[in-house]
Formats: C-alpha cells, sequence, structure tokens
C-alpha cells in the first residue's frame, strides 16, 4: 500500500460507477424507503479498486489530482472505505468533494418534502464524515470540502464545527483545483488558512491554466466547457463566462479513459450543441468535430446538458449528430439532460429570458415542444427538469406548466418535477426556499409521475440493452411496479398535504 | 487586481456587508474577511456571513479565523493573488 500527503474522496453513492449507467445516479437522491442494501446495490455499487486506489473517480476529484500531482504533490483519490487506512499511514490533507452533503438540492429537497426519511446520499455522507472525524483525535491531517454544493454547508454550519472542517471551498468549479493545490501548499508549510474561499467572476479559470486528468473519470465524463451564455437567475453555472475547451485537451481526456478500460463517456457542459460557439446559435462544425472526436474512442457517448432552444435552431445539426452517433449497434438511443423549467412564460420571462433565445421568450411553450418531437425522431432522450416554486409563481403559472407537460406524453422523456432551491451563488440564491405545495402543484406532480410512468419500463428497456444488465433490470422493473401500485396513495397523500397548507 | 483585507471581531459581523459593498466600489475584487474571535465558533461565524457570502457573487472572497489582533494583524500582510493565481 503506498503513501500519500493528500487524498480526495467521497462517499459511496458518488464513490461508484452506477453500474456504468449514469442516470442511475439520481437514485441516490431517494429517501429510505426501501431495504437501505437494496437501493445501494442498486444505484450506487462499489467501485473497482486496487489497495483503494479507485478505477474510475468523480471528474471534480479528478480534476483536483490532476492539478495536484502536477504541482508537485503525492496525492490520489481513494475509495471512501479506504479513507481509513490512507490516513493512518501519514495522509495530511483530505480533500473531500460533493454534490449533495446533506441532501440538499432540488431532486433530494422534492423527495424529502413528503417523505419524511433521509435520502441515501445524506445518509452515506454522514457515516463517512463521522468515520472520519473519529480519526481526528489521533491523526493530525486537515479536511478541505470542495465542489458545486459547499453552498450547503452556509446552512448547516453548525455541523463545520461538529465535523472539524478547516476549509471550504466554494468555486462552481472554477479555478476550484488552483486554489485547493495553493492551499494544500500552505497547510504543508505550517501557514495559517482561509475557512471559506469563494472565487469571483473575476478570477475565472483561463483555458491556458488547464490540467487534463491523469486518471479514468466516473464512466468516462469529462468536461468540454464552463459558463453559459443564458444566465438564468436560478443556476450559479450562468454567473461564469463560457469557454470551450479545445479538442486537443478533450482528446487527451478521453484517451486517460480508454486508456484505462473506460469505453464509453459523456461530454459535461451546459449545452453541448453550444460547444465551440460564442452565442446561442451553435457552430455546427465544432459540434460535429466534438462529437465525431467522442466516437472515435468510445462505443457509446452521452451528453451531460444541452438546450431546447439551441436544438430547435439548427435542427439539421441534431440529424447530422445522431447519425454520428447512434450507430444502431452499440448505441441506440443518446440520453441528455435539458431544462423546460417552467411553462409559464411569465416566469421564465421574469428569471430566465434567454433561455429560449434566439427566439423570443414567449414562444417558449412551443419551442418545449418542437424541440421533444425532434428528440423523439432521432432518438435522443430528454431527462427534464421543471422547477416548482419558483419565486413569483402563481397558480396559472402551475396550470401552465401542468398543461405543458401533459403536451409532452407522446415524446420519449423523463420529466423530473424539482422544487426550488436558493442555490448560491446565483442570483435567487437568498430568495425562501419552496416546501408548502397547493392543490395545484398536485396535478403538476401527478402528470409528471404519470408522464414518467408511461415511459419508464420502456426506457429501462431500451437503456439497458447489454445482457449484464437483466438482474438490474428486473430489480428497476419491479421498482416501477411498486410505483405503479402506489400511483393513487401518492395522490391522495400529496392532496391531504396540500390541503393542510392552504 | 486589487485586493483589499478588512479586520473584525465576531461582534461586528454585520458591518461586514456594508465594508464589501465599500471595496468594490473601490475596484476591490479580492476581498479577505479577516475575523477575531472571541466567543463564537467557526462555524457560527460562516453561518452569520452567510447571507454578505451568497449576496456577493462577484468578488473573490475568503474568511480568515484568528484568535487574536496580532494574528489579524500579520495576516495584513497576505497577497490574495496568491491563492487564484
Amino acid at each position: 500500500m503506498r503513501k500519500f500527503d493528500i487524498i480526495l474522496s467521497t462517499d459511496r453513492s458518488l464513490m461508484t460507477n452506477h453500474h456504468g449507467k449514469e442516470f442511475l445516479g439520481f437514485g441516490t437522491t431517494m429517501p429510505l424507503i426501501l431495504p437501505r442494501r437494496f437501493i445501494q446495490w442498486l444505484f450506487c455499487p462499489p467501485m473497482k479498486h486496487e489497495d483503494g486506489i479507485v478505477w474510475q473517480a468523480p471528474y471534480g476529484l479528478r480534476r483536483i489530482e490532476a492539478r495536484l500531482v502536477h504541482d508537485g504533490f503525492s496525492a490520489a483519490v481513494v475509495d471512501p472505505d479506504y479513507v481509513p487506512r490512507y490516513i493512518e499511514r501519514g495522509a495530511k490533507v483530505l480533500i473531500i468533494r460533493h454534490h449533495d452533503w446533506f441532501g440538499l438540492n432540488p431532486p433530494t429537497t422534492t423527495w424529502t418534502a413528503f417523505i419524511d426519511k433521509e435520502p441515501l446520499n445524506a445518509v452515506l455522507f454522514r457515516e463517512f464524515i463521522e468515520t472520519v472525524c473519529k480519526l481526528r483525535d489521533r491523526y493530525d491531517f486537515k479536511i478541505i470540502v470542495a465542489g458545486p454544493a459547499v453552498w450547503q454547508w452556509l446552512h448547516m454550519n453548525d455541523l463545520i464545527d461538529r465535523y472539524h472542517i478547516d476549509v471550504i471551498v466554494d468555486s462552481n468549479g472554477d479555478r476550484e483545483e488552483i486554489v485547493i493545490s495553493r492551499i494544500v501548499k500552505r497547510i504543508l508549510e505550517g501557514k495559517p488558512v482561509p475557512s471559506y474561499v469563494k472565487m469571483g467572476i473575476k478570477d475565472n479559470l483561463t483555458i491556458d491554466k488547464l490540467v487534463p486528468i491523469v486518471h479514468a473519470s466516473v464512466n468516462g465524463l469529462i468536461e468540454i466547457g464552463r459558463g453559459c451564455p443564458r444566465k438564468c437567475a436560478f443556476c450559479s453555472v450562468g454567473s461564469r463566462p463560457v469557454r470551450w475547451y479545445p479538442l486537443e485537451f478533450i482528446e487527451k481526456e478521453i484517451q486517460i479513459n480508454v486508456k484505462e478500460g473506460v469505453d464509453h463517456g459523456i461530454l459535461s457542459c451546459t449545452d453541448v450543441l453550444l460547444y465551440g460557439s460564442d452565442t446561442v446559435i451553435p457552430n455546427e462544425d465544432a459540434v460535429l468535430k466534438v462529437n465525431m472526436l467522442a466516437k472515435k474512442y468510445w462505443r457509446q457517448v452521452g451528453w451531460s446538458h444541452c438546450t431546447l432552444a439551441a436544438a430547435v435552431a439548427n435542427k439539421k445539426l441534431i440529424d447530422a449528430v445522431t447519425e454520428i452517433l447512434i450507430d444502431g449497434e452499440n448505441q441506440k438511443l443518446l440520453g441528455v439532460e435539458v431544462g423546460v423549467e417552467s411553462g409559464s412564460v411569465k416566469l421564465m420571462r421574469m428569471h430566465m429570458p434567454a433561455k429560449s433565445r434566439p427566439f423570443p421568450i414567449e414562444r417558449w411553450p412551443e419551442i418545449v415542444e418542437e424541440a421533444f418531437a425532434l428528440f423523439h425522431e432521432h432518438n435522443i432522450v430528454p431527462a427534464a427538469t421543471i422547477i416548482v416554486g419558483l419565486p413569483g409563481e402563481e397558480e396559472d403559472d402551475v396550470k401552465a406548466t401542468t398543461e405543458l407537460v401533459r403536451r409532452l406524453r407522446p415524446y420519449r422523456s423523463l420529466i423530473v418535477p424539482m422544487f426550488f432551491v436558493p442555490m448560491g451563488p446565483s442570483r435567487l440564491g437568498r430568495q425562501e426556499w419552496f416546501r408548502k405545495i397547493k392543490h395545484y402543484h398536485v396535478d403538476l406532480l401527478m402528470a409528471c409521475l404519470d408522464h414518467a410512468l408511461y415511459w419508464a419500463e420502456r426506457l429501462v428497456e431500451e437503456y439497458m440493452t447489454d445482457r449484464k444488465y437483466f438482474i438490474i433490470k428486473r430489480a428497476l422493473r419491479w421498482f416501477l411496479n411498486k410505483v405503479k401500485e402506489s400511483r393513487g396513495k401518492v395522490e391522495e397523500k400529496l392532496r391531504e398535504y396540500a390541503e393542510a397548507n392552504t | 487586481m486589487k485586493q483589499r483585507l478588512l479586520i473584525f471581531k465576531d461582534s461586528e459581523l454585520d458591518k461586514a456587508g456594508e465594508e464589501i459593498k465599500r471595496a468594490l466600489a473601490d475596484g476591490c475584487f479580492r476581498i479577505g474577511l479577516i475575523i477575531i474571535k472571541s466567543k463564537k465558533t467557526v462555524g457560527e461565524i460562516i453561518g452569520e456571513l452567510r447571507d454578505v457570502i451568497k449576496g456577493n457573487i462577484y468578488p473573490s472572497l475568503s474568511v480568515w479565523v484568528v484568535k487574536s489582533e496580532e494574528e489579524a494583524q500579520k495576516l495584513m500582510n497576505l497577497e490574495l493573488g496568491e491563492l487564484y493565481a
């Protein structure tokens, strides 16, 4: 077993490849309504490792690891179960990165609004950090926490003391790796370090400072750009300028993954269809090139996110890009997350007027339908989010969204309602959390559930074609049947809940 | 990039928001808050600064918690750019 000065880790909800199916990762936000061993096996099985050195690790941890190694530190990403052993062997700094430390992000918040049970990801983090804390009495090491959800520590600030967190790095991904490297240096030199540090917009990372990852990332997910031109008020990514990574850099990261045995991957950014573009109109040549590059190396390629307006803005590009990716043999579908957010033009204009560009915001519901139809035709499966309880929301806004969701029924997709969370740093970061549903919200939530039940079974079949998924598919089908059986009870509960709020 | 370091006692954290505004108006986009801790814990200090932190999405902001005025003065030599460069 080797010795490292710096170890990087996270809990099991993220240190897993979700059986090679990234979308199953959403299951880790589920409260413990089913036996824990079952949902943990289904959504976050252990990662393969050698002496605790993991095969694949979350991309954000890989980026920090790459920077630390580049700066001359001895650092490695280790499995959470092995963190105590590496600390016993003398690690001086533990860096933890997470997406949802306490189950406060929109998916988990939505579940837990109705189900009085702790979500799996929060349980796993709590157990992990408590194990780490017990080591504090015997070993001298510092803890740095980082990642896009560190704003949650600001709301759970008593835990900063309880878990002895030394430094909170709130970077929203930008320059995080550089700042952490500087802080690690200060720690090792015995200099004071900040308890909290945040990168401002003027300290954005420039492309020339990027260091490619040195080991495989979970499901081959690699970043191809940062920032977003649409600048929606609820989202923190939009506060950053758009920067696209050069193809040579992307190729290096794909090659590292392939070399370490990851034969599929995900291109990650806020809008893959805007890769290489300075505007909200796709740069056709750049989008085709980055996708061709990925498909040259990988059997299956997914996209993390794209926008509906960009798809509608260049429909021929959708033809061309799906022709590259969906070969019918290795890949039959292309999964991607998209933001529908609302069917209300009023709310869209208020909080995200650029979401529809290059089209006027008044056309938003129409653009959503057009994009869903286009995706359906091209075997692109959108997992769409809806934000429930945006500031300024009224009954008519919710009704407009419910109607839109119902109109989307013919198109293969999932539509996930999420309660508004004032995520920081965003322009709505200081607004109130949405917690209390009204009767009209129940209609919306049920429309989303009905949409999911309509498509989910077929999607499971099409998403998991390989024979190795036989047992997982059975488990998912069993779970879906349970949800179907409970549909009536769920609605009843929601109506009771809404009634109590009026 | 211009920087500003500001020292506060943990009993006067309510002044931080105004001081940050002033620093921004002077063109300082790297701001370090040096907090002299007496009765409050680090968690309590960060919690009290939550709105200030979440409300300032433009500057690079850091919070340094020290135990004495002397330690705070030593930190006044900090070059914040070292953290970000």
